[in-house]
């Protein structure tokens, strides 16, 4: 059992000072993918940016345990970038 | 006073002196709040017998699968009914407060079909069905009120249904808060501004189907609002006004007019 805290970033970072307490680090990511599905879910719109939606999970240490990015990416760019 | 669980054992029920009778004011309160009822029928349900119980927070009132044989009024504290599945996930799918009859269902059906648990520490006042049964042949106003009870928890059920399934999360929060602020003030006369919501995130989380970090992260964007703050580990409403507005709430679904 740990706490973790879920920091994320959508365009603007918005860092996680309450966190989770959770069994372990396989909890944590389930979480932290559960929890970014529910903030897809509420605005789709939350990746219109170009750095998409990203949560970081660290533990108590203040560690990055791992982190879940999420990206829309556009297949044919007016500009021609490749993606 | 006894603590309890369980309902189903024999409870000492005592005919209860006039000063007694006054516990019940709440639960006669929550019925007049939907249903008309003369004062002769508000007398007779003072004089219900009951048993005084007491329950530590978390401690099952029911469980699935009973058979009850004693509905429990909720006199004052909150409990929740919730379902489980196969993996342990709960939803709760109701929150009563104080004034609340918790089992006014197994008047009509055999078995609990969910479980019920204190939520805060809680004072029951524990009814024989046989009781409630004969005062709903004997008092035709009183059966109508048990219907209109549940059929308006049915209305919040069909609430919360649209809640869970099609609010976003910021919208889905505030509507309860605004919600348990209606009916706290309603029946057990508290105004919004000392409302303390005794729900964890947790529990917030298994109520709005959420994830708790979800709810933590829609609490912080509720309390930047204004809508609500935090003191502690505690919530409280702050502007009630923008709380409504972001639930877009209508207390319609209530029937607070009902008997006007």
């Amino acid at each position: 059992m740990g706490r973790y805290f879920f920091h994320t970033t959508d365009g603007v970072a918005e860092p996680d000072d309450v966190g989770f307490d959770l069994t372990d680090d396989d909890a944590a990511r389930r979480e932290a993918v559960r929890f970014g599905g529910g903030l897809l879910n509420d605005d789709p719109d939350i990746i219109r940016n170009d750095k998409g939606l990203r949560i970081d999970v660290t533990n108590e240490t203040g560690r990055l345990c791992f982190a879940v990015i999420i990206l829309a990416v556009e297949a044919n760019r007016s500009d021609g970038a490749r993606v | 006073m006894s603590r309890g669980p369980p309902l189903d054992l024999p409870a000492t029920i005592v005919e209860p002196p006039k000063s007694k009778g006054d516990r019940l004011d709440i639960f006669t309160r929550k019925l007049l709040s939907h249903s008309l009822l003369s004062t002769v029928d508000q007398q007779a349900m003072l004089s219900l017998p009951f048993s005084l119980k007491l329950f530590a927070p978390n401690e099952y009132i029911l469980r699935e699968g009973e058979q009850a044989k004693f509905c429990p009024l909720l006199l004052s504290g909150f409990a929740y009914r919730h379902k489980l599945v196969a993996d342990g996930g709960r939803q709760i799918v109701a929150l009563k407060i104080p004034g609340d009859p918790l089992d006014f269902q197994s008047l009509y059906l055999r078995t609990v079909d969910h479980n019920l648990q204190a939520l805060t520490a809680v004072e029951l006042a524990v009814v024989p069905l046989a009781a409630l049964e004969k005062m709903a042949m004997e008092r035709p106003a009183f059966a109508r009120a048990v219907i209109a009870d549940i059929l308006v928890e049915a209305s919040i059920g069909r609430e919360w249904l649209l809640n869970i399934g099609r609010r976003n999360a910021i919208a889905r929060l505030a509507h309860l808060l605004c919600e348990l602020v209606h009916r706290l003030n309603q029946t057990a006369l508290i105004p919004a501004d000392t409302i303390d919501i005794p729900l964890t995130q947790e529990q917030l989380a298994d109520l709005l189907g959420l994830t708790p970090v979800h709810i933590n992260r829609t609490l912080k964007t509720l309390e930047a609002t204004g809508a609500v703050h935090r003191e502690g580990r505690r919530l409280r409403i702050g502007d009630f006004a923008e709380l409504c507005r972001i639930a877009d709430f209508s207390d319609l679904y209530l029937h607070r007019n009902n008997v006007d």
